[in-house]
């Protein structure tokens, strides 16, 4: 039996993506974007630009998308990929934010969790991620407006500071003007580091 | 010697002797002849004597080799003596007078001989049982040696009499009055006062005198044959060039056979006295060369022929009636080819025109050649051509549209005419009975296709594509934009597709049907909805199209924010129809469908204007505010900004909007002529009247659309891509955007991709440097 469903089933999710990578490219959201790294659409690359008017305005952070075979039914692994100072980003990439884990939901996708990474960085709750959907919604077109209007994205991405995974940051999260200081050196050193590695 | 010794072992020394006596005389006899011109009466003696002993053939032989000494010996000197056309005459007399004596002793021993004619004595010389008609040989003798020394500078000097004598000929056959002429036409001498000076009639009488040697001589056809024949066939060939000139409406071939019989035919019995049976082999042979002459004409003017053709139809059967006299139809088919190729064949002619001459081909080869043959080769050629795409994408969008539009007669009529005699299942039928009945005339058929043979011209063009289903395919995507243009008569409709059910089948057009079911209802749900329920509460006369999307064609999705007042009154229709029809809904495609407009500009005038919902959409953002952005039009109507630019360029072309400025911050003002700098002075007030809507439905991806979004696509595909995976090479950007975004498009190639980030790189939005591709710094 596995072996009939098995590539029913990787036929559906490569559907799926191949669907989301249509909407997001051509509806591209403002600051964020994704492709797939390579020939395979199962590992994609992010980029999401820092939110302007916060600490990582100007700043641009890469990310990995690694898709289980059964996504939409278990979220993503998504990691940074560029070293990133934040209080909820740990020094190996890793990313504490609960839709990636418990509040996962089938009808999220790469565009949601490109915004609420973009917003934890922010700081912001949801009323953003509310305007842009607004501003994509068809009122011609039923079907989109529901993949496209997450029920269960209500949920706010401020920064955990309670238990952080980079203590560091954490502590100088209050004070974002030091908080950018820090965070630009931290940046400066990693961005140069990687693309020295890179050369 | 040798008859001698062969004798010897019959005969006794003195018969020998006395034989050989015989012999000598006899031979003498012959040489004195031949010089001097009489025959010794004791030569017959001897001959008798000779035949006597059975030696006839020996004396024949040796008649012969002294022929040839003669002959040659006359013929040498003619031709080296012979330089000019003035020495031809006098020259060949002298040498004829040598060889016509022979032949005269020739015939003098045959008449001897004939005499006779007893089985002679001696067994051994007439065992071969061969009799010679020596006369005849001699004849046959002097024609071959002549073949063999005549040189080409004589071949020339027999032209030029052959022309002259040709002219003075028809000079005193014909009873034209030249008394205006200066020079006779015939002799080229002067012939103002005095008619003795023309020397027509001396020409031809010394002509026919060459004649009469020449054929007493038996040289006729060696010396001869060539140049009447090269004399009558440029004759034919000025001919036919001078009055079959462009003239495709009557039939010449009957009477360039009646010219042929009337002047060549009756110079060359002229020519040629008495030796008619060889004029009659001869006439053959030149009607013969005037049906290939008339051909060859032809073939180059075939296609012109084509052109023309229901007027060149009598040119068409002449034709016809020559190849079927002359030869097989290969140069035609070349010649035709070439002028295809030439004329047809290149990226000037538009396509309809291409298929309007391929109407017409098959229609004048069908006269012209019933076998088929000449078509299937011709026919081939062009739907190679038609088919492909890179000559032509648009074949069948043509073929299908002239099909179903009434101004194309042709086509048009066709499709009519094949609904009348249904498909012809009797095609099977002809052959067997042909075989039947007149089986002593059978030919063999040429190697053509049924398909070629039989049917008409409309399913020639679709077998083009070997297959109807792209034809009804676009058929149905024509029908569709018919159908939502509301350009279309539903009942004239509903007939052709009628006509193409029969043609293609019921299954085939099912899907037709359903679109034609569709305006019924829609129409029938117009009454009952818009009429009936929310007349008055509609702000906009509105007007709908139900389709059923499974049945159409793929409709072009574009998302645009349309005015409130539509989607309002949508909603409201939208509610009545859920309430009539259970738990079925309906959807807006507000990009399908049209608005009809009418504008009141600045100065006061009025213009009505039927547009897309698209375009009404942008001109009513002009409704109060006079000048925008290209970049906030983008933004207020929620779409990108070529589309933008595309509705712009329609307001543009109705005088209506002026566009100043490039890229995002680009200007657009109202009025035509308004100057972008003074936008501040352009004012006034603009306002909808009247707007009316058709909505849900289609506007069928036209080709340019179809490049437009496929450009957008990609567009963002390699903005998404370089955002993410930075600096990347051309054949890594082809592999991504051939598996991700070019599904629709099965040929898109690795020169495809280079040459759109080419586009890309030259607009300044992708950066190439030493073989990567990357977005630009910000």
């Amino acid at each position: 039996m596995s072996t009939e469903s098995k590539p029913r089933a990787s036929q559906a999710l490569a559907k799926r993506l191949q669907d989301e990578l249509m909407a997001l490219t051509m509806n591209p959201e403002v600051g964020v974007s994704a492709f797939p790294d390579g020939d395979t659409l199962y590992r994609w690359v992010g980029t999401i630009e820092g939110p302007i008017n916060t600490a990582y305005d100007g700043l641009t952070y890469k990310l990995t998308f690694v898709f289980p075979s059964d996504y939409p039914f278990k979220p993503p692994t998504v990691m940074f990929r560029t070293p990133c100072f934040h209080p909820n980003v740990s020094k190996t990439g890793g990313i504490c934010l609960d839709i990636l884990s418990s509040k996962w939901s089938a009808m999220l996708d790469i565009r949601t969790i490109l915004i609420s990474i973009r917003s934890l960085l922010a700081g912001e709750n949801s009323q953003l991620s509310g305007g842009i959907f607004t501003l994509n919604d068809e009122p011609a077109n039923l079907e989109s407006k529901n993949t496209r209007n997450p029920i269960t994205f209500s949920n706010s991405p401020d920064p955990n500071i309670n238990s952080p995974l980079n203590t560091t940051a954490a502590t100088l999260w209050a004070d974002q003007k030091e908080f950018r200081k820090v965070l630009l050196e931290e940046y400066n050193r990693d961005v140069r580091k990687v693309t020295d590695g890179n050369s | 010697m040798l008859i001698r010794t062969g004798l010897s072992a019959k005969m006794d020394a003195a018969s020998l002797e006395k034989i050989e006596q015989h012999w000598d005389a006899a031979e003498t006899a012959f040489r004195d002849c031949v010089s001097k011109g009489y025959i010794n009466e004791s030569l017959a003696q001897h001959v008798e004597q000779l035949c006597n002993h059975g030696m006839l053939p020996l004396l024949e032989v040796w008649l012969l080799s002294f022929s040839e000494e003669i002959i040659t010996r006359a013929m040498k000197s003619y031709f080296s003596s012979t330089r000019v056309v003035e020495h031809v005459l006098p020259n060949l007399q002298v040498a004829a007078k040598d060889i016509r004596r022979l032949l005269e002793a020739a015939g003098w021993l045959r008449k001897i001989s004939g005499g006779n004619d007893e089985p002679s004595v001696d067994i051994t010389w007439s065992c071969s049982g061969h009799k010679l008609d020596i006369h005849e040989e001699v004849l046959k003798l002097s024609s071959r040696l002549t073949t063999f020394f005549v040189t080409a500078e004589f071949d020339s000097l027999m032209l030029e009499i052959f022309q002259r004598s040709f002219r003075a000929f028809h000079r005193t056959q014909s009873s034209d009055d030249c008394s205006g002429l200066v020079f006779c036409p015939g002799c080229n001498a002067e012939i103002a006062d005095d008619e003795n000076l023309c020397s027509c009639a001396a020409i031809v009488r010394e002509f026919v005198e060459i004649n009469g040697v020449i054929d007493e001589i038996g040289a006729f056809p060696s010396l001869v044959h060539d140049c009447v024949q090269s004399v009558c066939f440029d004759l034919i060939k000025k001919h036919v060039f001078e009055t079959c000139q462009g003239d495709f409406e009557s039939k010449c071939a009957s009477n360039l056979e009646q010219w042929l019989n009337e002047t060549v035919v009756s110079w060359l019995q002229t020519i040629s006295g008495q030796t008619t049976s060889m004029i009659s082999a001869f006439k053959n042979n030149l009607l013969y060369f005037l049906h290939d002459i008339f051909i060859e004409f032809r073939a180059g003017q075939l296609f012109d022929m084509i052109v023309d053709f229901p007027d060149s139809q009598p040119a068409l059967e002449d034709l016809r009636d020559c190849i079927q006299k002359v030869r097989s139809l290969d140069e035609l088919v070349t010649k035709l080819k070439q002028a295809m190729t030439t004329r047809l064949f290149h990226p000037g002619v538009k396509t309809a025109d291409i298929i309007t001459a391929y109407v017409s081909t098959i229609k004048a080869l069908r006269i012209l050649d019933p076998s088929g043959f000449i078509l299937q080769s011709i026919c081939d050629e062009l739907s190679v051509y038609l088919k492909s795409r890179d000559n032509r994408d648009n074949t069948v969008r043509i073929i299908v549209s002239s099909l179903t539009d009434e101004n194309n007669v042709e086509l048009n009529a066709e499709l009519a005419r094949c609904a009348q005699k249904a498909p012809a299942p009797g095609s099977y039928l002809d052959g067997s009975s042909d075989d039947e009945s007149d089986w002593q005339n059978w030919i063999p058929q040429a190697k053509v296709s049924r398909i070629i043979k039989s049917s008409d011209i409309i399913t020639l063009l679709v077998n083009i594509y070997g297959s109807k289903e792209v034809f009804v395919e676009e058929y149905a995507s024509l029908l569709s934009g018919r159908l939502l243009n509301g350009s279309s008569d539903t009942q004239k409709e509903i007939m052709y597709m009628e006509l193409l059910k029969v043609r293609f089948g019921e299954l085939a057009m099912n899907n037709c049907e359903v679109m034609l079911n569709d305006v019924k209802y829609s129409k029938r749900l117009h009454t009952q909805i818009i009429q009936e329920k929310l007349g008055e509460k509609l702000q906009v006369p509105l007007d709908s199209l139900i389709i059923s999307a499974q049945f159409w064609p793929e409709l072009k999705d574009e998302t645009m924010k349309i005015p409130e007042s539509v989607t309002g009154d949508f909603e409201k229709f939208r509610k009545e129809y859920e309430i009539l029809n259970g738990n079925r809904t309906v959807n807006l495609r507000p990009n399908l469908g049209y608005v009809e407009l009418e504008l009141e500009l600045d100065d006061g005038s009025v213009k009505s204007v039927k547009c897309s919902t698209a375009q009404a959409t942008l001109i009513q953002l002009f409704d109060g505010r006079n000048h925008w952005k290209m970049a906030d039009i983008a933004n207020a109507l929620e779409c990108s900004r070529i589309t933008v630019k595309r509705l712009v360029a329609f307001w543009t072309q109705q005088g209506v909007l002026a566009e100043g400025g490039a890229g995002p911050d680009g200007v657009v003002v109202m009025g035509s002529d308004a100057d972008v700098g003074d936008i501040e002075n352009a004012r006034g007030r603009r306002s909808l009247v009247d707007e009316e809507m058709e909505d849900d439905d289609d506007g069928n991806s036209r080709p340019n659309q179809l490049q437009e979004v496929r450009y957008q696509t990609f567009s963002n595909f390699v903005r998404g891509l370089l955002t993410n995976l930075g600096e990347t090479p051309l054949d890594r950007i082809y592999s991504m955007l051939k598996m991700f975004a070019a599904s629709s498009w099965v040929d898109f190639t690795i020169q495809d991709c280079k040459q759109f980030l080419d586009s890309k790189v030259k607009s300044g939005d992708v950066v190439y440097s030493s073989g990567l591709y990357s977005l630009p710094a910000k």
